[in-house]
């Protein structure tokens, strides 16, 4: 999207220490957000849930340095698009894991049947949740996208909200 | 027989039981750092259902304020588990939502496409 066609209406951008316990502040401060821009309150719902599942990634998998996370709304032609990225380092296996899975669950057409399916391949199976993904698409209805340089991660997971 | 309980900071579980239903709450947040305590209860709820003969569990989850994927997850393996029992040991699963919690309709309607006949959402 251009600046032409589009509008920011709020952004937020935050750094912090892989830490578990930051996420689920590190998510309702992120997800305030919305209450400072057009976002309709059932979308904020949808906004956290996707948030959470990026952020708890990263935080797991990041072995060297900080997390940054970016929450940004702005008006577009369909109403509004809200963007969420997060950069981080992790080692190159998980990130192959993680290509690999993010391509799965945007290639499925349709978004609830392969989250319904990660659920049965992965619900006897100990380590992981191995939901997230799936969950962000079928629960938040968003997109995923991840672009990799070296062992920088940057994962995106973008939405057009209707009108507003 | 003792009901399961679990005190974290950020999750409280709680049980009573009544007449053949097991109800279980949840208070809180769940997420990662209280996965394991989670699984733990759930799996002392499964056996206090299966050891008290309960023909339904009730989870109310009016209380819970959000959800990670991680604690989503114990619940998908309980409803696998649940499932795979014999049909003469299996027992319905209700959960009690909050509709204003608009994570809670997206999140519990998936499990019960998973969960199939033994699992219902109330409102």
């Amino acid at each position: 999207m251009s600046e032409e066609d589009s509008q920011m209406t709020a952004a937020v951008e935050l750094v912090f220490s892989p830490d578990l316990d930051f996420v689920g502040k590190v998510r309702a401060f992120a997800s305030e957000l919305s209450d400072h821009s057009a976002v309709p309150f059932e979308w904020k719902s949808q906004i956290e849930v996707a948030l959470h599942e990026m952020l708890e990634n990263a935080v797991k998998t990041t072995r060297v340095g900080q997390v940054r996370v970016r929450v940004q709304v702005s008006r577009c032609a369909g109403g509004l698009e809200v963007e969420l990225r997060t950069w981080n380092r992790a080692p190159l296996e998980h990130l192959e894991e993680l290509q690999k899975a993010v391509a799965a669950v945007s290639a499925a057409p349709d978004p609830m049947g392969y989250y319904l399916e990660l659920m049965r391949r992965t619900a006897l199976v100990e380590n992981g949740s191995g939901l997230g993904l799936g969950r962000i698409r079928a629960e938040a209805g968003m997109n995923v996208d991840v672009e990799i340089e070296g062992d920088r991660a940057c994962v995106t997971a973008r939405a057009t909200m209707g009108d507003a | 027989m003792e009901l399961p309980r679990m005190e974290t900071p950020m999750l409280k579980g709680s049980c009573q039981q009544t007449d053949g239903v097991l109800l279980a709450a949840l208070n809180g947040t769940a997420e990662l750092p209280v996965q394991e305590a989670l699984k733990a209860f759930v799996l002392e709820v499964q056996s206090a259902a299966r050891g008290g003969g309960a023909r339904q569990v009730d989870v109310d989850l009016k209380g819970l304020r959000f959800m990670s994927s991680s604690c989503f997850k114990v619940m998908v393996t309980w409803l696998a588990t649940l499932g795979a029992l014999p049909a003469e040991e299996r027992y319905r699963v209700r959960f009690l939502s909050d509709p204003t919690q608009h994570w809670q309709k997206r999140s519990l309607s998936a499990l019960a496409a998973f969960g199939g006949d033994l699992v219902e959402v109330v409102e």
